[in-house]
């Protein structure tokens, strides 16, 4: 899904074409927000936020061809400034790990992302994304959530492909250690249950 | 890695809006889009040029977009208003409306333009003449037409006589044939004018119109000129055929609507135009024979015998039109005894020129509605009679001088001075016998002049009878009322020129002035 699908043709009005882009866009929007800043009535917010701000740019007379892209980006915009809002993690600790950022070898390459991927079990994986740092949160939600390629992404947020390559890769790593401790835990626990009854 | 992604994408797509989230984001959003409408000039997207994101500002297009509007609805309009109203509006004005130069400054020069020949150039100018008086005697219907505006009319249409004369004389120099026809033109157009002019006059009982003076000068200076030209006989043929052909397409187009009198006498003047055109026809072929006779012996009597009844057409055609045709068709007969194959040629075309004439007259009888109200056909074009009508009526002249010549003989003892009376009476029975022989030999010409000259007799006698005799009242009575009518009948049968008291052979050249002091005695 490389390219996203035009809504409707000419012949429409505005407020037909627009209100199609929600219903095709909107559940995807609002997974992708919720995911995010997993903050539900903050997520619809934002996703009405989003739309709204794209009418108003329909409504200076730009035409918009594809509402999937312009719908990612201001979206991505407004979570970037609700996590400033917020404040509950600095900008420092947003910038967390950017200047290792160029990374090696392994990191960059869209393969040892799939076979990192491949030892990692999805269904459980996903319980711990929300605890990603936003950085790796944000091209995890986007590459897995949202299914776009590597070269949408770093359209979508302004880095390089290769910049996109390493966070998928360390967000990945960050997962399988999350899942790894996880799993350590519940054996120490299960370990303690079973001491305990003994 | 498909594993994970697929599994991870599948724990992702539980998470979504509750039906209930679903709606209200819904409902706000729409409830958004009523509060921020688009601008109106948005509202038609198919209009809507497409723009890039950080595109143009839109109000430029906006505004563009109501100028091509307004260019799409004014434009087309005005130019339509322009080009078609105002001409239309214009040709239904007459001299003091606003559009009136319009008409006579353009769209009268533009349709004179767009002539297609010289000719047709110049048939435009007269029927410009013809428009206008029309227009005066619109105005004058109206009780509008002011002196000023009259004479300025009256100077209108001298101008465009000049006009049409100066083309004609241009054409004239490069074809002098079709400008003699053209002529020919001016000049019926004119006297159809002077027709109607003359009988708006006496229906007004005012004699100083300067218009009718304008066109009565024009007319007969149009009628001189007209001739003295001598178009070709091929071309007046051809030229008459034309016009013949309009004037039966005019008539069958107009029959619906005229009355049968109407139609019985349009179709009457042309059966003449027709009958003229055969005779000039025929007179035409014999000229051909007569040339090859005077190759051999001129021989007077088969020349005079062959002669006959075509000339009598021929008087009788140019009696039909106007003055002028009268006078050259007057010098015809009087040269009737030695004529040759150019003049039976000329006399053809003379023939074939009075029917032109004719068919013009018809033409703009039938298409002037105005013509058509003021004067009758008769006025226009009088009847040529047949020769057999022609043949009744001498018959009928020749009973009723044979009565006036038995009246005479009653009474010729009680006059006391009857020497006169007696010589009167032998050259009346004279006349009579030549009349009759006339009629034997068919030669209805002679036989019509012979009566002129009885009937001229017979004014002189009853003069005379009047003068001498106080007491034969009801004799002079009968003998005028007689003589009244022959000569009608005379005028219509036979040109003026027949009533003569000399005989056809010696009758010089101004046989009209006598004729015309004939019937002066006679309405004495």
């Amino acid at each position: 899904m490389a390219t996203g699908r035009s809504t409707g043709s000419n012949s429409e009005s505005h407020e037909d074409r627009f209100l199609t882009a929600f219903d095709e866009y909107g559940d995807a929007l609002f997974r992708h927000a919720f995911m995010r800043i997993n903050d539900r009535e903050r997520a619809v917010d934002i996703v009405h936020d989003t739309f709204a701000k794209v009418w108003g740019y329909v409504r200076q007379g730009h035409a918009v061809d594809n509402f999937r892209p312009f719908l990612y980006k201001v979206l991505n915009n407004l979570i970037i400034d609700e996590y400033r809002k917020k404040k509950e993690r600095s900008l420092d600790e947003l910038m967390e790990g950017e200047g290792v950022d160029e990374g090696n070898f392994e990191e960059l390459t869209e393969s040892t992302v799939e076979s990192l991927a491949a030892t990692l079990d999805g269904k459980k994986a996903f319980q711990f994304v929300a605890e990603l740092p936003p950085q790796y949160k944000e091209v995890v939600v986007l590459r897995f959530v949202d299914g776009l390629g590597p070269k949408e992404i770093s359209q979508l947020i302004e880095v390089s492909e290769n910049v996109v390559s390493v966070r998928l890769h360390r967000g990945l790593q960050a997962l399988r250690d999350k899942l790894n401790a996880a799993e350590t835990t519940a054996a120490e626990n299960r370990a303690r249950r079973k001491q305990a009854k003994n | 890695m498909k594993r994970f992604s697929e599994q991870f994408h599948k724990e992702a797509t539980k998470v979504k809006m509750t039906a209930a989230e679903r709606r209200d984001l819904r409902e706000r959003l729409g409830t958004y889009l009523e509060y921020h409408p688009l601008p109106a000039a948005m509202k038609q997207p198919k209009t809507q040029t497409k723009k890039q994101a950080a595109g143009i500002p839109a109000e430029s297009f906006i505004q563009l977009r109501i100028n091509t509007a307004i260019l799409k609805a004014f434009v087309p309009t005005m130019l339509l208003f322009v080009v078609v109203a105002v001409p239309v509006l214009a040709e239904r004005t007459a001299p003091g409306d606003v559009l009136y130069p319009v008409k006579v400054r353009f769209n009268e020069e533009i349709r004179s333009q767009l002539a297609s020949s010289p000719y047709e150039e110049i048939e435009w100018e007269a029927s410009r003449i013809e428009r206008r008086i029309a227009e005066a005697r619109l105005l004058a219907s109206e009780g509008k037409l002011t002196k000023e505006m009259e004479a300025e009319v009256a100077a209108a249409v001298e101008e465009q006589t000049k006009k049409t004369k100066e083309k004609i004389a241009a054409l004239k120099s490069t074809d002098a044939d079709e400008g003699a026809i053209a002529e020919i033109t001016l000049a019926s157009t004119l006297a159809v004018q002077n027709e109607v002019l003359e009988a708006d006059q006496q229906e007004r009982g005012d004699t100083d119109s300067v218009l009718a003076a304008v066109v009565a000068k024009e007319s007969e200076t149009a009628e001189a000129e007209q001739a003295a030209a001598k178009p070709s006989y091929e071309k007046l043929l051809a030229r008459l055929e034309t016009e013949s052909t309009n004037a039966q397409e005019l008539f069958a187009s107009i029959r619906e609507g005229a009355s049968p009198e109407e139609v019985a006498d349009i179709e009457r003047r042309l059966a003449d135009v027709a009958r003229k055109v055969a005779s000039a026809q025929g007179m035409k072929a014999e000229g051909r024979h007569v040339q090859t006779a005077e190759s051999d012996v001129a021989e007077p009597a088969h020349l005079t015998t062959g002669n006959g009844t075509t000339s009598s057409d021929l008087t009788n055609a140019s009696s039909t039109a106007v003055g002028t045709t009268t006078h050259s068709s007057g010098t015809v007969v009087s040269a009737v005894e030695d004529i040759s194959a150019s003049d039976l040629d000329s006399e053809a075309a003379t023939l074939l020129r009075a029917a032109l004439v004719d068919v013009r007259k018809l033409i703009s009888f039938m298409t002037n509605i105005d013509v058509r109200e003021s004067v009758t056909v008769d006025e226009l074009v009088p009847m040529t009679l047949t020769d057999d009508e022609r043949n009744s009526l001498i018959k009928e002249s020749v009973a009723r001088a044979q009565e006036t010549l038995a009246t005479y003989k009653a009474v010729r003892d009680q006059v006391t001075n009857n020497e006169k009376l007696v010589v009167g009476m032998e050259a009346l029975a004279g006349l009579l016998e030549r009349v009759e022989t006339d009629i034997a030999a068919g030669e209805l010409l002679q036989a019509e002049a012979a009566l002129a000259e009885l009937d001229a007799i017979q004014t002189d006698v009853a003069a005379m009878l009047r003068t001498e005799t106080a007491d034969l009242p009801e004799l002079v009575a009968d003998s005028e009322e007689n003589s009244t009518t022959t000569q009608n009948q005379a005028a219509t049968t036979s040109s003026a020129s027949a009533a003569t008291t000399t005989p056809v052979s010696e009758l010089p050249a101004e046989t009209v002035s006598t004729s015309s002091e004939s019937t002066t005695d006679n309405e004495m």
